[in-house]
């Protein structure tokens, strides 16, 4: 009899030993990939309030010319590949386009500006793994130091001496060594 | 172990816990609210143009609406330096909260499609017996020094601008008026050291 005790007691302990692992497991996973999920809209959310600010900002400066300018501090998510302008092929749109680093993957977001957009320090998009955007239209990327992790001090400059005409130029503008 | 220090161990580790979630979640959002608002630049051109029309000594009242007096400028830009002309019109527009400084340039700007013509200019600053001013035509060439400055070709396009600091804020202020016969551009640029 006190055997038959001994071993269901051993026998409960499995059981809850085993219920409470699958709720902690099954409660680790639903946690993972609702913090992951937040992760990206977080970021996304970021994405969007940084490129907000930029072309608010652009749309203002655009309309009072040259040579106004303005200096915004933003501070740009660590998850950021690589960041381009892109002109449709017709020249009559114009976004802002980030690629990040999600995580189902790189992903990739553009923003439409009401004003044409031109970067100041640009490189060869291939080097940085050209975005799909790119074949939609011609694309400016930016150097890594525009969307780098941190706090950037981005110049909203409008001039006259575009390859389009007049725009907006977006260049970076913090000093190398603080 | 007695209850009560069951009770007590269970709400001590509950306590534990909810810390090590509340640290975390802020690790997580930390930089998020990081950047304040950046300084921002605002004068309304209505009331800066207004401000420039209202003059109280005739001899000076150089803008009338939407011409401008080429003998009374003159006599304007003689009679007047930086400091006075600074205290003339933009004392109203000081927002020592965001900027430590604002300088000013005045000019009447022809737009041809070839070149850009300043045909006057008179600069506008405070506390600057130097007269070294953040506002320039070209690095050589300062607002309010020389009374013409004339740029050819589009390629040597030209504008006064400010300091290419990074705490730099510049605004231009246009509007068209009748200057000698013809319709030019009065602009004021405005630029702002940031704090």
């Amino acid at each position: 009899m006190k055997k038959r005790c001994r071993a269901q007691i051993a026998m409960e302990y499995i059981l809850i030993a085993s219920l409470s692992l699958m709720i902690l497991l099954g409660g680790a996973y639903f946690f993972r990939n609702y913090a992951l999920e937040s992760n990206d809209m977080v970021l996304q959310k970021r994405l969007g309030d940084v490129s907000n600010q930029i072309l608010t900002k652009a749309r203002k400066i655009y309309y009072y010319g040259p040579p106004s300018k303005s200096v915004l501090n933003v501070e740009m998510p660590p998850q950021i590949d690589s960041m381009f302008v892109l002109t449709t092929a017709s020249q009559d749109e114009y976004h802002l386009g980030f690629r990040v680093l999600t995580s189902a993957g790189p992903k990739e977001f553009i923003f439409e500006s009401d004003v044409p957009l031109e970067i100041e320090e640009t490189i060869d998009c291939t080097t940085v793994g050209s975005p799909d955007y790119c074949s939609q239209g011609i694309c400016g990327c930016t150097i890594e130091r525009y969307y780098s992790a941190g706090i950037k001090n981005l110049k909203v400059e409008a001039s006259d001496s575009c390859s389009m005409g007049s725009c907006i130029i977006i260049g970076e503008i913090s000093p190398l060594i603080e | 172990m007695a209850k009560s220090q069951v009770i007590s161990m269970d709400f001590i580790m509950a306590f534990v816990i909810y810390l090590f979630a509340l640290s975390f979640f802020f690790f997580s959002m930390q930089g998020i609210l990081a950047t304040g608002a950046s300084a921002s630049l605002d004068v309304p051109s209505e009331l800066m143009f207004g401000k420039l029309e209202i003059v109280e000594n005739e001899d000076y009242d150089f803008l009338d609406s939407s011409k401008v007096d080429d003998a009374k400028l003159t006599k304007f830009m003689e009679d007047f330096n930086p400091r006075k002309t600074y205290d003339f019109f933009f004392v109203d527009f000081e927002d020592f909260r965001q900027f430590t400084r604002i300088d000013y340039c005045v000019y009447l700007e022809r737009i041809n499609e070839n070149s850009t013509d300043i045909l006057r200019n008179v600069a506008a600053s405070k506390d600057h017996p130097s007269q070294d001013y953040s506002i320039m035509v070209t690095p050589e060439f300062k607002c309010g020094q020389q009374e013409k400055m004339l740029y050819q070709g589009i390629a040597n396009k030209e504008y006064p601008r400010c300091s290419p600091s990074s705490k730099s804020e510049s605004v231009v202020l246009t509007k068209p008026v009748l200057y000698k016969g013809e319709i030019v551009n009065l602009k004021v640029l405005i630029c702002a050291e940031k704090r």
